[in-house]
């Protein structure tokens, strides 16, 4: 590679590398189930992407909603479809 | 910014930034146990009918096939606050793999407890790569690598602990039914997953198949029923016949996932539970009705968490991050 980063380790193993790397970890957010809820202070980046998974979801629940979002500048708007059957929403924001 | 360090392409894409807590390697994680997922077959009534037409056939059969859960326990530092995020690394691959997804994810007894529920059962389950926070796991003591701490003297990046290399991504969307066309016919309902996968491309084709894991969490549901009722009466062999029968089947799907090629992973659904309650009464003076099928559901039947589910779909419009990063890096 002609520019970038990579880092090994002391056996030689290549640990990491820019050539790879076409997303990082932002930060991630747990929304609480059937509440809506504004994270602030976001990292903004060229590109961000969001991953969402149900959280402490209960047996009985399996008809849950998950959150929905938007996600704006520094602020990432989770919003409960239903306020007594949204399960608590993980929120993953990757960027670049 | 006025301190840390920031590593960036040419394209101003973000590689490094000591802001941003980045994601390390965990562990991989085997099953602790399976279990198959739910099914409910219950048939009540009589079926003698001095000989009349009464409509035996399928009065125990299922009509779907169930999927298989498996169980892991996740273990880290802080279980009550900090998800680990949990990469699938599937039993196959190709057109003929089973699908799977992450279907709940809980705190419990000092664990993260996660549930994959596969389409179908196979003789060890995927294997979970997991990756947490570096506050979560005990950083490495090699003097040699890159180490990025914030303003807080927090470590967000050490390249001792295999920071996760996210090599391909995409979004895709689950198919809104998991069963199109007809759902039965008479007395059997044909449940079955029966829809076209929704197919996402990525740009992780230089991993070989065999070596791609993938991060993208079931949150898609679906619910279909099929139901008949039929009744009878008449006289056979000189001897008067009535009967009734009301049957009800139903599945209740989730969203899972597989890798189709190189550079593609399909999303179609598995089935998490499913049943058929068969309502059956042979005598002159009784006909039974679908409500009334519905209505006398045993207590047994609803304490298991496994009730029929009307026609209904949840999330399924939703579009999903996914993310693909090599197995091989994390062995």
């Amino acid at each position: 590679m002609s520019f970038g980063i990579q880092i090994w380790d002391s056996a030689g193993t290549l640990t990491y590398s820019s050539l790879d790397v076409t997303w990082s970890h932002i930060g991630s957010f747990t929304a609480p189930a059937n509440t809506t809820i504004t994270f602030t202070g976001i990292a903004q980046t060229t590109e961000r992407k969001v991953i969402r998974q149900m959280i402490n979801q209960l047996s009985s629940d399996d008809e849950a909603y998950i959150h929905t979002y938007s996600l704006s500048g520094g602020s990432l708007v989770c919003t409960a479809p239903d306020t007594s059957n949204t399960t608590a929403t993980l929120f993953t924001v990757l960027g670049r | 910014m006025a301190y840390g360090l920031t590593v960036n392409n040419d394209s101003g894409q973000v590689i490094i930034d000591s802001d941003i807590s980045h994601f390390h390697f965990a562990g991989k994680y085997n099953s602790a146990s399976s279990v198959a997922g739910g099914t409910l077959q219950n048939h009540t009534g009589n079926t003698d009918n001095d000989g009349g037409n009464f409509p035996y056939a399928n009065l125990t059969s299922l009509g779907s096939t169930v999927g298989h859960i498996y169980k892991y326990n996740i273990t880290q530092a802080d279980v009550s606050t900090k998800p680990p995020m949990c990469f699938i690394k599937p039993t196959s691959t190709g057109s003929s793999a089973p699908f799977a997804g992450i279907i709940r994810m809980y705190f419990e007894s000092g664990y993260w407890k996660v549930e994959l529920l596969q389409s179908t059962q196979t003789s060890s389950g995927p294997v979970l790569y997991v990756f947490t926070t570096l506050d979560q796991l005990t950083l490495g003591s090699d003097s040699y690598g890159l180490r990025v701490m914030d303003s807080s003297s927090a470590v967000t990046f050490d390249s001792q602990n295999r920071p996760l290399r996210i090599k391909g991504s995409g979004s895709v969307t689950t198919p809104s039914l998991a069963h199109t066309g007809s759902l039965g016919s008479s007395w059997l309902g044909t449940l079955d997953v029966n829809c076209t996968p929704s197919s996402m491309s990525h740009s992780a084709s230089s991993i070989a198949i065999d070596k791609q894991i993938y991060y993208v969490p079931s949150v898609a549901h679906c619910a279909l029923q099929y139901t008949h009722s039929a009744s009878d009466s008449g006289i056979h062999d000189w001897n008067r016949y009535a009967w009734a029968r009301s049957d009800i089947y139903w599945a209740f799907y989730r969203s899972s996932f597989r890798i189709l090629s190189t550079s593609s992973l399909q999303c179609s659904y598995a089935i998490y539970y499913r049943g058929h309650l068969a309502r059956t009464a042979a005598d002159s003076g009784f006909v039974l009705g679908l409500s009334a099928l519905l209505g006398n559901i045993d207590a047994d039947v609803g304490s298991a968490g496994m009730v029929p589910y009307t026609n209904s779909s949840r999330n399924v419009g939703e579009s999903q991050g996914v993310i693909i990063t090599n197995s091989d890096w994390y062995a």
